[in-house]
């Protein structure tokens, strides 16, 4: 059997040429293998799977197992298009994000808003939306979360800016809501974002009596031992 | 390692970098220009995928071809009633000729910067001709009015009042102003909708 001199230390050793190339066979088909495995995936039923070779979409993917290209040629993004997704307006629920606002709180740059017979209303609300073209939704803007604050914003603005306060606070919050979903739903569609707006929900209502706003008293909140009930009497004294 | 062997691998280096400057791959929202010493060659490339260039000598520029968005900052104006009221807007635009936003504009920020100047100026313009009211109502429908003394305890008293609405007219004039500035000025980019983001009074500070 031919064979290869190897020197390993002082020594010399033949290794068999077959042995040799052996190895490498089986390091290649190992890595054929990893590779293999790595490309499969699943869609779980809820999902929509647009897969993406060089830059251009190819298929869209309805739950079930697939394979792709490896190494970036196919590139997957995952969208929920069943899955009834919740924006919320106006506060922050304590796991979205509790460094803004814990739980039952305005959260002021959004809550803030101007009624029809200039009356300040603090306001939360929630916009539950569904994504009906996923692939509209992944290329029409850069940032498609983002444009959703910016419309849901605008709508609700737009809709207590036409009805007094009396109105959004009392008598007519269904109306409210409506007006802020049509609005929303035309720019989406003037946007092409394929998203479908299912409801908005007015939640609590809150006059804004007074200007300026009171001191900020959460900035040093964290400093601080949590005292609920001092919180919850500065937000009602006001 | 042997000199010859050094100069293969100098060659295989040197084929693996031409190769991949001579690929672009375009996603679904890009297009792209190919430069020829500051020269634009050959019409733009709108569809994605792979994509073959002289490489070295061209240069592609890849931009957007989806709705980009950009935010005013606060901007603090008067009504035609002497209210100061601070306005945030936003607008959606997109870059519809990228031959002309390449040769007058460049960069996205620089169009950012100057639908900032054309947007700030015609809502000023807009804002200061109309009451505050006119602003923010959309409708003339007549509104339930209670005036509230203190909201837990007393009933106030109830009245309607109509008023005059005219929030959509003054988006879609402002919007028809910037759209018609942005014609002159031939940049490559298109408005795609316009709005006030938020409309409130000016917070005192004491």
């Amino acid at each position: 059997m031919a064979g290869e001199k190897v020197q390993f230390s002082n020594q010399e050793f033949e290794v068999a040429t077959v042995y040799y190339w052996l190895i490498i066979l089986i390091a290649l088909v190992l890595a054929v293998i990893v590779t293999a495995l790595m490309s499969f995936y699943t869609i779980t039923p809820g999902d929509s799977g647009v897969v993406v070779r060089l830059g251009k979409v190819i298929q869209i993917n309805e739950p079930g197992i697939y394979w792709k290209l490896p190494w970036g040629i196919d590139r997957l993004h995952r969208i929920k298009v069943d899955y009834q997704y919740n924006a919320e307006f106006g506060f922050r629920s304590a796991e979205a994000d509790s460094d803004i606002v814990s739980q039952g709180k305005f959260y002021r740059p959004e809550a803030r808003l101007l009624t029809g017979d200039l009356k300040m209303i603090d306001l939360k609300w929630v916009v539950q939306y569904r994504v009906k073209d996923p692939v509209a939704y992944l290329f029409s803007v850069a940032d498609p979360e983002q444009t959703i604050r910016t419309v849901g914003l605008t709508a609700m603005r737009t809709a207590v800016g036409d009805y007094s306060f009396h109105e959004v606070f009392q008598t007519e919050r269904r109306a409210v809501a409506e007006m802020a979903k049509k609005h929303m739903q035309s720019k989406f569609d003037l946007y092409k974002m394929g998203i479908i707006i299912q409801h908005v929900q007015l939640k609590q209502a809150w006059p804004a009596l007074s200007e300026p706003e009171p001191a900020p008293i959460v900035i040093h909140q964290s400093a601080m031992p949590i005292d609920s009930t001092r919180i919850d009497s500065v937000e009602k004294t006001w | 390692m042997s000199f010859k062997s050094f100069i293969w691998l100098l060659i295989v280096a040197l084929i693996v970098f031409v190769g991949w400057k001579s690929v672009i791959i375009l996603d679904e929202d890009e297009q792209m220009l190919l430069t020829r010493f500051g020269q634009l060659t050959g019409e733009p490339v709108t569809t994605a995928g792979l994509h073959l260039v002289t490489p070295l000598i061209s240069k592609p520029f890849i931009y957007k071809k989806n709705l980009i968005e950009w935010h005013s900052d606060v901007a603090e104006m008067p009504t035609k009633d002497d209210k100061f009221i601070a306005i945030e807007s936003y607008a959606y635009w997109q870059i519809t000729d990228p031959q002309v936003f390449y040769q007058r504009v460049r960069t996205i920020p620089a169009a950012e910067k100057r639908l900032a100047d054309l947007m700030d100026g015609t809502l000023r313009d807009e804002v200061a001709r109309h009451t505050l009211t006119e602003l923010i109502r959309s409708s003339n429908r007549r509104m339930d009015i209670t005036e509230i003394q203190n909201v837990l305890k007393v009933p106030g008293e109830k009245t309607t009042k109509q008023t005059k609405g005219q929030q959509a007219t003054i988006v879609s004039t402002i919007y028809k102003h910037a759209t018609t500035a942005l014609d002159s000025l031939q940049m490559g980019i298109k408005l795609v909708d316009f709005n006030l983001k938020t409309v409130n009074f000016i917070r005192v500070i004491e």
